[in-house]
């Protein structure tokens, strides 16, 4: 049997850790939580040799130990704590060949914790452009330690490393020892400051280390980085840059997505006609054919958008433009009134408000730390997509109007603006009803431009989709399940003689006419459909009847449900083999005979969901993240309150 | 098979009432997770 070794991965936030840990692992990951917290610890296998297996674990990129946050704690738990079960043989600290000499102030930190410590510099292959050369042998004398020199991108040097890691045992477990206990027992100085001579005493230590080893041709490592940041954050040119980028993302989402969403409808909808023909009649086929598979092809149907919003925002992430978008927007949100540091969670919103939320810990001001998660909400999350997707493809005619624009993206861009500008309009008035006064500091890293690493692409692609896809998946599974239940039995007698009461009424129809009507009456005075009913006066003002009414409260546990809703309850009873789409495009008011999914009708549900707070699970992180109900209550009726005026007014105002 | 199909439709709703429980009221014990498995794309 091989043996298995704990080794855990650290390294400053851009040093390509990430890029190093799937290079180790490949397929082999698994990402869990660590016990009692929320931050995502990602494990992965490796062999390293024929006998002897690794579990590596990648810690959160950190720029020291000295923790301030919730990630940095982290680090120092599971490197200190020996009856951690994350608890390391060996520590791999990856520092970037470009920033070595504040890349090495951790590598100090981790050395002196007494670990078995590897140095693995990254970007060798960036070394002869910048003018870089590094005298190892040396080197290593002066840190005591191993290095390996890689490069994740061009694959060189791993086999180095995992050779350096079989024989961690002649790692010498010497200190690097810059550590002055002076410091320590000095009364007069806080922790604040105590942190602060103790780095000054490691650069010092670092500054001779590199003094003879490490050299760089100054002039062959400026150039094109410093020009290239000069029109990207250009005030003009920067923003044009930025939401031209925008714009082709959002244009390529649908029109790249289109075929495989259709082959993914029509897929579903023909095996719900395959399960309804072939399985043995009853309850339960109808429940899978009606319920089921209508429930999760709303969801599997959005695959492609998801995994195109996450490649593009991959590619973006890892060219290292993001950083430059950071710093460009945080020149309008100091305006506004919220510290520089609320532009990560604001992005990372995109995908998820949960992880937004968690990343607003960094910020040390708790009232700007409380206005950032009460407004984080407001940006586009990858739930909304789902809806705008399909409502957006309803109601607004295709085609090109805005200087060539495709209308569906010009609309789906407006909703990320809108969005975006709801967040920071927020976040003044709640600057200003709060009162806040502390000022904070936003710092950033500009990281290299660099071609974007096709397989850190690849796995972001697949974790996020799969975590999507499955998530969402679990939640629609059973939201349908209850959802047909509901809308296949009722109460009373209305719903029991159905049939009957139908054919007296309408004996001049012939007999489809005849069934739709049934089912329909049924699904009218069904479980479901009493409650939607009854509902059906407070949302009627906004364009909506009561299935839309149903599609609202149940996606109240999360967004995407709606589709999922409106795919069951359009399916339950109908013989019809089409699709949501088609479905809904055919959906009128029994009364007036329009369509439901009008224009009007629309805007105000596309509105609705812009603003309204419809995430359980947002909710639940509020309270844990703010320490109690207050807050997530405020946050959840503030903004549903909201969404409902404005999908009101607009409905009136359209209508 | 009517029968069947009954049972198999109570023990589908039953799964289902017991998973959205443990989601969103028993989450700890749930997924162990404050942001998986919700779709939150994250």
């Amino acid at each position: 049997m091989s043996k298995l070794l704990n080794i855990a991965l650290i390294g400053n936030p851009n040093t390509g850790k990430t890029s190093l840990f799937n290079t180790l692992t490949g397929l082999n990951q698994k990402v869990g939580n660590y016990p009692g917290i929320t931050v995502d610890k990602k494990t992965g296998k490796c062999k390293l040799s024929d006998t002897i297996s690794a579990e590596i674990i990648d810690l959160p990129g950190t720029y020291s130990l000295n923790a301030s946050s919730e990630d940095e704690n982290i680090a120092v738990k599971v490197l200190s704590e020996k009856g951690n079960v994350n608890y390391p043989d060996i520590v791999v600290v990856i520092a970037d060949v470009e920033n070595l000499k504040r890349n090495l102030l951790l590598y100090t930190q981790v050395k002196d914790l007494g670990l078995p410590t590897v140095l693995a510099i990254n970007m060798q292959d960036i070394m002869a452009s910048k003018g870089i050369s590094i005298d190892i042998d040396a080197l290593e004398n002066e840190l005591n330690t191993k290095i390996a020199l890689i490069s994740t991108k061009k694959n060189i040097g791993i086999a180095n490393l995992k050779e350096i890691l079989v024989a961690y045992k002649s790692i010498p477990l010497v200190p690097c020892d810059v550590c002055d206990t002076s410091i320590l027992i000095d009364k007069s100085l806080n922790k604040k400051q105590q942190q602060h001579k103790d780095t000054v005493k490691r650069y010092q230590f670092i500054k001779i280390a590199l003094e003879n080893n490490y050299k760089v041709e100054v002039h062959r490592a400026k150039g094109f980085r410093a020009k290239l940041d000069k029109v990207l954050t250009h005030r003009v040119f920067g923003y044009l840059i930025f939401f031209t980028i925008l714009f082709n993302i959002f244009q390529a989402l649908f029109i790249w997505s289109e075929y495989p969403m259709e082959l993914i409808d029509s897929l579903f909808a023909f095996l719900s006609d395959w399960a309804k023909g072939n399985l043995p009649a009853g309850g339960f086929t109808r429940l899978l054919s009606e319920g089921i598979i209508p429930g999760i092809g709303g969801i599997v149907i959005f695959i492609p958008q998801i995994a195109f919003l996450f490649l593009f925002l991959s590619i973006l992430e890892e060219t290292g433009y993001m950083s430059r978008v950071v710093f460009l927007m945080d020149k309008i949100m100091r305006k506004f009134g919220l510290s520089g540091k609320s532009v990560v969670p604001l992005i990372s919103g995109t995908a998820c408000a949960i992880p937004a939320i968690m990343a607003a810990r960094n910020i040390e001001n708790w009232k700007e730390r409380l206005i950032t998660i009460l407004v984080t909400p407001f940006t586009t999350c990858a739930a909304r997509l789902p809806v705008y997707a399909i409502i957006i493809s309803l109601v607004i005619p295709k085609g090109n109007s805005f200087l060539g624009m495709n209308n569906h993206a010009l609309v789906l861009m407006s909703l990320y603006v809108l969005g975006f500008a709801a967040a920071i309009l927020s976040a003044y008035i709640l600057n200003k009803t709060l009162k806040i006064k502390s000022k904070s500091y936003f710092v950033i890293e500009m990281p290299n431009y660099k071609m974007p690493l096709f397989k850190n692409v690849f796995y972001n692609v697949l974790d996020k989709t799969k975590a999507f896809v499955y998530g969402a998946g679990k939640i629609i599974l059973a939201v349908s399940i209850l959802l047909w239940v509901l809308a296949s039995y009722g109460p009373g007698k209305e719903f029991n003689q159905a049939e009957s009461i139908v054919k007296i009424e309408y004996a001049h129809l012939d007999e489809n006419t005849l069934e739709s009507k049934i089912a329909s009456y049924k699904l009218e005075h069904s479980y479901i459909g009493t409650f939607g009913k009854f509902i059906e006066p407070s949302i009627k003002p906004l364009g909506y009847d009561w299935k839309i009414g149903i599609a609202l409260l149940t996606s109240f546990a999360a967004r995407e449900v709606f589709v999922g809703t409106l795919a069951t309850i359009y399916s339950v009873g109908s013989e019809d083999e089409a699709t949501l789409m088609e479905k809904m495009k055919k959906e009128v008011h029994l009364d007036t005979m329009k369509p439901v999914f009008d224009f009007p009708t629309g805007i105000s549900l596309l509105l609705f969901y812009a603003f309204a707070m419809q995430c359980m699970s947002t909710v639940a992180i509020v309270k844990k993240e703010t320490n109690g109900w207050k807050w997530p209550l405020i946050q959840m009726f503030g903004m549903t309150i909201f969404a409902y005026l404005v999908a009101l007014v607009s409905y009136q105002v359209l209508h | 098979m009517e029968i069947i199909q009954n049972i198999l439709i109570a023990i589908a709703v039953f799964l289902s009432l017991r998973f959205l429980y443990l989601k969103f009221f028993k989450k700890g014990k749930s997924s162990g997770k404050s942001c998986g498995g919700d779709g939150c794309g994250c």
